[in-house]
């Protein structure tokens, strides 16, 4: 196909220094016309050789005291090194975006961290979670490997991919809660939004206010959920846990995720009880009290925790 | 500039030419390294001939979708394509390595490359080239003031910008083009059979 592109540059830059010497004799201006039109890699060319020494305008700004010989390097390789150090300082500003592009996020008991993903979605993690980000090139998708994180998500040509124990969710411009839980069960909630749950082979699209359960290689139960559930649902992200009849035994649990004390509750009976309420994450023992209080059962503090009985003689 | 819609040139280095490492480095990951410098030559002509610019809002993603067209037409050109090679390209979102709005360097970071960039010029040329762009001279007044030819300062300008155009596609991220063994401005050689 012709000459090649390099040849048509040094064409190209002739022709630009030429027309940048003031305006053609008729001779040239046709010659020029030709040239362009016998391939559209000359018009790009010419195109770009105009651009190139546009460009260089800004060098006005550099103000006639300006010393190239300072500039200059005394040798090539410095020269090239040179070169290097500023392309490294500009890679710096980029670095705050592109810098994240692979890498593995966590948080320990009882902490919680907001991630800003480089296309301006962010992702917050939940007590004991691990995501990793993988922004490497065409890649826009979160691996969440344990624990819970609430996925605000960007609008981007290409949706965000979240993996949860095999299981695949994928949204744009939506928000939506992605919790593991034991058993490889993956529980996701759409705050806002339409979110893709794939599991397997087929695809499960969820509006806005559902909770769905999934698990690789089973069929996603899905129900509609109030505004009051999700806010309940996302109460973490204050510290705090909502409970809307969950047993004491699912309570403790949850509890449990948050810090090392223990609610302790031996009795049957007791564990059955039901809770409603708003409580501070951290403090197992507060809501051991208040508990307590409001069923006439005893907390009693044991080593490892809290322990709920049903009298004080147990 | 002659041969171009009035402003065109501007534009380009405005908005075009800033994107053009990160579309360098995009289409190395699509197509063969032989042909990025067609790919980019033939997006520039398309960018080049459109009517008007003033419609494009978004002259970053509007550049990489005029490369993906550049890159299909070749792929349908080709005599033999990889099976496969079609329906990739166009299953392509543009903007998937985009994850953010693109880090612009600064202007102070900017203005240091151009600084940099002409200081490794070889001296008559950059000579010419400052007279040129940092005092605004013509290039009449530059022969006058070198005492030569304006044809002799033609060709430095002509030589500068040919440098230029090469070190303009390098990129902080595209290290392979900008850490070239022998130094910035060694002349792409790699399908001269040399």
């Amino acid at each position: 196909m012709g000459r090649s592109s390099a040849e048509i540059d040094d064409a190209a830059a002739e022709w630009a220094a030429r027309a940048d010497a003031g305006a053609l004799d008729p001779h040239d201006a046709q010659a020029l016309e030709a040239w362009l039109a016998e391939d559209p890699r000359h018009l790009g060319a010419y195109a770009r050789a105009g651009a190139v020494l546009a460009h260089f305008e800004k060098a006005r700004a550099l103000g006639p005291d300006f010393d190239a010989e300072a500039q200059r390097p005394p040798s090539r390789r410095a020269a090239l090194s040179a070169l290097a150090a500023t392309l490294a300082v500009t890679a710096g500003a980029g670095a705050i975006t592109y810098g994240l592009i692979f890498r593995r996020y966590s948080t320990k008991r009882g902490e919680m961290r907001r991630i800003a993903l480089p296309d301006g979605s962010t992702v917050t993690l939940n007590t004991a979670s691990e995501v990793v980000v993988d922004f490497a090139v065409g890649r826009r998708s979160v691996k969440l490997e344990r624990g819970e994180a609430l996925f605000n998500v960007a609008r981007g040509a290409k949706p965000l991919e979240v993996e949860a124990g095999g299981v695949r969710v994928q949204a744009s411009n939506a928000t939506f809660n992605v919790r593991q839980h034991a058993g490889r069960q993956v529980e996701v909630l759409v705050c806002s939004g339409v979110v893709d749950l794939a599991d397997g082979s087929r695809i499960a699209r969820l509006p806005t206010a559902t909770i769905a359960y999934a698990r690789p290689s089973a069929p996603v139960s899905a129900k509609s959920v109030s505004g009051d559930d999700v806010s309940r649902k996302l109460a973490w992200r204050e510290g705090m846990i909502a409970f809307h009849g969950e047993t004491l035994a699912e309570a403790a649990d949850e509890f449990s995720r948050y810090t090392d004390q223990r609610i302790v509750i031996d009795d049957p009976e007791v564990a059955r009880r039901t809770v409603v309420g708003l409580f501070v994450a951290n403090d197992p023992a507060g809501f051991a009290k208040a508990v307590a209080l409001s069923f006439g059962l005893h907390a009693q503090s044991v080593p490892e925790g809290v322990r709920l009985t049903a009298d004080s003689a147990a | 500039m002659t041969g171009l819609p009035e402003g065109r040139a501007q534009w380009l280095a405005a908005n075009v030419l800033p994107h053009e490492p990160r579309l360098r480095a995009w289409l190395a990951a699509r197509t063969s390294a032989t042909e990025i410098d067609d790919v980019v030559q033939e997006a520039y002509a398309i960018l080049a001939g459109l009517p008007s610019v003033a419609q494009i809002h978004n002259p970053k993603a509007y550049l990489f979708q005029v490369a993906q067209t550049v890159i299909l037409q070749r792929l349908r050109r080709a005599a033999i394509v990889r099976i496969d090679a079609v329906e990739e390209i166009e299953r392509l979102s543009i903007l998937d390595d985009e994850p953010s709005p693109e880090q612009l360097v600064s202007d102070r970071q900017e203005l240091r490359q151009v600084a940099m960039l002409i200081a490794a010029l070889p001296p008559k040329c950059r000579e010419a080239f400052l007279l040129r762009k940092v005092e605004g001279l013509s290039q009449r007044e530059i022969a006058r003031r070198m005492g030569v030819s304006e044809g002799t300062v033609e060709k430095h300008i002509a030589k500068g910008v040919r440098l230029l155009m090469d070190a303009m596609a390098a990129s902080p991220r595209n290290p392979e083009r900008s850490h070239r063994s022998h130094g910035p401005f060694e002349r792409r050689d790699r399908r001269r059979g040399r």
